[in-house]
């Protein structure tokens, strides 16, 4: 078959010469306009924030908490308590506020705050003196995101947002303690467990507002060296 | 062509298309995780996981507006029908990259945890916009045309109700702009990301419109009211070795062919997968379809032995220069 002049394309026969030429130009544009849109993306993709998750594991004494939600006052701060997957600790810890223990496992760390997934834990006959700091509670207005802590303080990055709503919800309905990253009107950062009234956890009815845009209104305090915002579930709502 | 049914019919550019598109593939993958893992360093790095299920996500997009383009594109210009030929190829793979986005959110977001990873992210939207969901909908419309891409399929479902159902790409590319827009996009800061989603609809949009005119300027076009014999066009008016395409309302479309002066009329509509048989060309005496190069004698409507597809044929007569047709089949 003559493969030249105005000859159609038919696939199990030679390509006509018109049709390798436009071939030739759209295939490496195609390529390099692939590559130029991976930069691009790549390179506008928000930081998901300086988070560590340490590979090593490591042991940590310190006075056991239970309340709001499991976490250990050391002499370097708080640290919250979180088992392997996406689980809370609180049946591990169950009637043992106020025990000296040690916990080992590997560390979770952004901004300050701490968190431990556990490998294990024993109870010490140590004498421990923790000076942590306790602050009174003030009334605080606050617009920003409900968390779960395990994920935004470094198991994933990025551990917050829309897409990882789903990851959210999982982790908190297990137990993992909800933390609320925001600011206030007038800029000043605000960071706290969220604790809510007559609730072990975070009640279902707030899971459709995880990885939206939130107002609290509540007192946020200093609790055993661990930052606090006490709501009720009405004080929790979607931002305007 | 084929009488029979093999796995996949090879020939070298099935090989070619094949090995470039996965070529293209791996470098698109490859460039993108790289540069995010190059911009975004411990302690700020994305979670690998992460970086993977964006990227074969944005690869699905992208691989998506591409399959979409070729068949508006070889309409306006037939030198790119040879992106056509393998398309079902093309969209298979492009099926497991979006199946490979899906599996890493189930996996990542949805495991680890108390209750079923899948059932997890699908119920997990609580009152607003359930994009998951949208994106799990158009996943399994695309596991369903991958599925049934083969030509087993093509044959035993009949070519209009494959055609019909494959035609549900666009429900699907819907869901899939949905499942972006409320979704990753309101993760992202700037207008990067709805900026090049808006350019994918308006793209693929004005290419369709497009690709429609120049079709429709092109055919012959026929009110329905107009019963009996329909003046086509002046014998002149076909070049010689192709066709014209004529359109009647409530009727099958018509490929009038000039076979070296002798004009036949046969359907338009290529039994194998719906080509249209009129923008082919005749070659070795036989219409044959842009799409896949099936081929049907321009007399008979049959494909030469040992094939046995057949399309319908109609009545022509040459008066004075100008081409009559019956739109009538032949044989009723």
């Amino acid at each position: 078959m003559d493969n030249s002049g105005d000859t159609i394309y038919v696939g199990y026969l030679p390509v006509p010469k018109r049709y390798i030429a436009l071939l030739r130009f759209v295939v490496p544009v195609l390529a390099g306009a692939a590559v130029g849109l991976s930069l691009v993306l790549a390179f506008t993709t928000r930081s998901p924030g300086q988070a560590v998750w340490m590979a090593e594991a490591s042991a940590h004494a310190g006075i056991l908490r239970e309340r709001p939600y499991p976490f250990l006052e050391t002499t370097d701060g708080p640290m919250l308590l979180v088992e392997p997957g996406k689980f809370g600790s609180i049946n591990r810890f169950k009637g043992l506020e106020g025990s000296a223990i040690r916990v080992r496992g590997t560390l979770l760390e952004r901004d300050g705050w701490r968190a431990i997934e556990l490998l294990g834990h024993e109870l010490i006959n140590e004498e421990l003196e923790i000076n942590s700091i306790a602050q009174e509670a003030t009334e605080v207005v606050a617009i920003g995101e409900i968390l779960d802590s395990k994920c935004y303080l470094g198991a994933m990055k990025p551990g917050q947002g829309r897409s990882h709503r789903a990851c959210a919800i999982l982790c908190l309905r297990g137990g993992i303690p909800p933390l609320f990253v925001g600011q206030t009107a007038a800029g000043e950062q605000v960071a706290g467990v969220l604790a809510i009234e007559n609730s072990d956890a975070l009640p279902e009815s707030l899971f459709s507002l995880v990885g939206e845009r939130i107002e609290i209104r509540g007192p946020i305090s200093i609790e055993n060296g661990l930052s606090v915002v006490r709501v009720t579930e009405q004080e929790v709502t979607l931002a305007d | 062509m084929s009488n029979r049914y093999v796995l996949v019919q090879w020939n070298r550019h099935k090989k070619i298309y094949d090995i470039v598109t996965l070529a293209g593939m791996v470098l698109f993958l490859t460039v993108y995780v790289g540069a995010g893992m190059i911009r975004h360093q411990s302690p700020s790095e994305i979670s690998p996981p992460i970086l993977l299920m964006r990227g074969f996500g944005v690869l699905s997009i992208v691989m998506l507006h591409i399959i979409l383009s070729i068949g508006p594109l070889a309409r306006i210009d037939e030198r790119f029908s040879p992106l056509l030929y393998n398309r079902r190829h093309l969209g298979v793979m492009f099926f497991f990259a979006a199946f490979l986005h899906g599996f890493l959110v189930v996996g990542f977001y949805g495991g680890f945890g108390s209750v079923n990873p899948l059932s997890a992210i699908l119920n997990s939207s609580g009152g607003g916009v359930p994009y998951e969901l949208l994106g799990f909908m158009a996943l399994i419309i695309f596991f369903v045309m991958a599925a049934t891409s083969h030509d087993f399929w093509l044959a035993n479902l009949g070519h209009r109700f494959w055609k019909a159902m494959h035609m549900c790409v666009y429900a699907a590319y819907t869901l899939v702009v949905l499942h972006v827009a409320f979704g990753a996009m309101q993760d992202k800061q700037g207008a990067v990301t709805p900026a090049l989603l808006a350019l994918g609809v308006v793209w693929l949009g004005g290419l369709h419109i497009t690709a429609g005119l120049k079709q429709r300027k092109a055919d012959v076009a026929v009110a329905e009211a107009d019963a009996g014999w329909i003046d086509v066009c002046e014998v002149s008016e076909i070049p010689t070795s192709r066709a014209r395409v004529v359109r009647q309302a409530g009727h099958e479309a018509i490929a009038v062919v000039n076979n070296e002066g002798t004009i036949t009329a046969m359907s338009n509509v290529c039994a194998h997968q719906g080509g249209p048989l009129g923008e082919g060309q005749v070659i070795d005496g036989c219409l044959t379809c842009p799409w896949h190069g099936y081929q049907y004698d321009p007399a008979t409507g049959c494909s030469p032995p040992p094939y046995t597809e057949r399309v319908r044929t109609y009545e022509i007569r040459v008066e004075g220069g100008r081409v009559l047709l019956n739109p009538e089949p032949r044989g009723g």
